[in-house]
């Protein structure tokens, strides 16, 4: 009994460590801002980029508006590698402290329903099928094809005296 | 007084000094650096734009933008899309069919100037006649082609960014486009420049804090006229320590170039070269006391006015520009 008990204590505490942990890393994955996956997949029109971008949730309804909110994050904070015909495209804001100076700004932006959405456009005709749209355990890993409004969002955050512009301190 | 008349008077003092704070750090913004997109070498002279030049008995050939620009209309459609985008971004581009006009215009003035000075000028090729006309700080040098590969197309694009100042590449961008067998050439051209200019602009701006940082950087050549009295050997005392007076003028590079950076590349009894100069951004109006943006010829007058009045040199001193970036002080020169 002593033996079995010991056994249970083992195997709740490995359980509480490691499934702890794995818990963990998936929620890194949903949540960090460094998981964020888009790339270029052609030149947009004057001003726009045309980007694939992943998103994550439950269901996905809610993971097309995570993948749409992620790429207008990329835009911002990340860049986007060279890619489908385009060079890389540096990030709109460059100081790396912008995201926690100006918290309580981008917490508004990007709230469900938040501004971000004016800047960005799904391409997409109905919800993603196929390779675009993935069933994982705890939900769907969705791609979205947008058009970010990268030179208006760009002016906008120059306006609101976030990102440096080009012309600054002449 | 009691204690809220004294708060009140408190927050006007403030609010005066911030303001007083607040127009002194805008008022006078630097200079805003011109640009201006030009065909590069490459291209033009691959396209038969070209036109002979004859320096001083050598034959060079060089770009004919004129040319380049009344029978390339790919050129034109480029140069104009960027014009655009750079407008856009707070840049509107100098454009380079005015400043021809313009230096066709002022060519017979430029060649009396050139006769009445010491001959300074007369290995002048017509680039260099556009750059010191144009007055561009930055120079856009682009280069593109339409290549077949089967039934597509696709452009190689090139744009590089020189400091017309120090001729130093500041910015750049290329790389090939998608191939595609729909799109025109025109609609492929535009796509090759939007898909360029935001990486061209992020070095741009990376430049740009760079001189603010750093100062400008430029070039400046101390030469002996052989009609001067002295050379950059000659002794002279200053501030109770004689040396000579390549070794003063260095100690005045020390005192005038921002965080001491400068290079002195080349030390003789008859020239002086000192690049790799940061010379600050700002300098005060002599006549003003105005704060104003600063330019190499500035920068040079002030060098002159030390060695006259501080140092006592008592041979006259020319100043003569060399482009944006470059200015030479001959002593015994006038």
């Amino acid at each position: 009994m002593k033996k079995l008990l010991q056994i249970l204590v083992i195997a709740g505490l490995a359980y509480g460590l490691f499934g702890c942990a794995a818990k963990k890393t998936m929620d890194a994955t949903y949540e960090s801002e460094h998981a964020i996956e888009a790339e270029i997949i052609s030149v947009g029109n004057d001003g726009t980029k045309m980007i694939k971008s992943w998103g994550y949730a439950k269901t996905p309804e809610l993971a097309l508006i995570d993948a749409k909110r992620k790429a207008v994050k990329a835009a911002i904070f990340h860049g986007f590698a060279a890619g489908g015909g385009s060079a890389k495209v540096g990030p709109i804001v460059k100081d790396e402290n912008a995201k926690t100076e100006h918290k309580a700004f981008f917490d508004e932006f990007f709230k469900d329903g938040g501004k971000y959405l004016q800047y960005v456009n799904s391409k997409n005709v109905g919800m993603p099928s196929g390779e675009d749209r993935l069933k994982m355990k705890k939900g769907y890993k969705v791609a979205a094809s947008v058009s970010i409004e990268f030179d208006s969002l760009r002016k906008h955050l120059e306006e609101k005296g976030i990102a440096r512009s080009l012309d600054a301190g002449f | 007084m009691n204690l809220k008349n004294k708060s009140t008077m408190k927050n006007i003092v403030l609010t005066i000094s911030v303001l007083l704070l607040a127009v002194s750090m805008f008022a006078q913004p630097a200079k805003k650096p011109t640009i201006m997109v030009v065909p590069s070498d490459q291209y033009c002279i691959s396209r038969d734009y070209k036109q002979e030049f004859n320096n001083q008995g050598e034959t060079k050939v060089l770009p004919d933008y004129k040319k380049a620009l009344q029978n390339d209309s790919d050129l034109r459609l480029v140069i104009s899309k960027m014009s655009g985008i750079m407008a856009d971004r707070g840049f509107p581009l100098k454009d380079l069919e005015q400043e021809l006009k313009k230096l066709e215009n002022e060519r017979a003035q430029k060649d009396m100037t050139i006769s009445s000075s010491t001959g300074m000028g007369l290995a002048e090729s017509p680039i260099d006649a556009l750059l010191r006309t144009a007055k561009a700080d930055i120079i856009m040098d682009l280069s593109f082609e339409i290549k077949r590969r089967g039934p597509q197309q696709y452009i190689t694009y090139i744009l590089n960014g020189y400091d017309a100042y120090t001729s130093k590449n500041i910015a750049s961008s290329s790389g090939a486009g998608e191939p595609s067998s729909a799109a025109t050439p025109d609609v492929l051209l535009e796509e090759a420049v939007l898909a360029h200019m935001d990486e061209f602009n992020d070095r741009l701006m990376n430049h740009f804090k760079d001189m603010f940082e750093k100062g400008r950087e430029v070039t400046i050549q101390v030469l002996v006229n052989d009609a001067a009295m002295d050379n950059l050997e000659s002794e002279y005392t200053w501030k109770g320590k004689t040396g000579e007076l390549s070794q003063l003028i260095n100690a005045w590079f020390i005192m005038n170039t921002v965080e001491k950076r400068f290079s002195r590349a080349t030390s003789t009894a008859n020239l002086l070269i000192m690049d790799q100069v940061r010379m600050p951004m700002f300098t005060e109006d002599p006549w003003t006391g105005e704060k104003v943006g600063q330019d190499t010829q500035d920068f040079a007058y002030k060098l002159r006015d030390w060695l006259e009045d501080e140092i006592g040199l008592a041979d006259p001193i020319k100043i003569a520009p060399k482009g944006l970036g470059e200015v030479w002080l001959i002593i015994g020169g006038k």
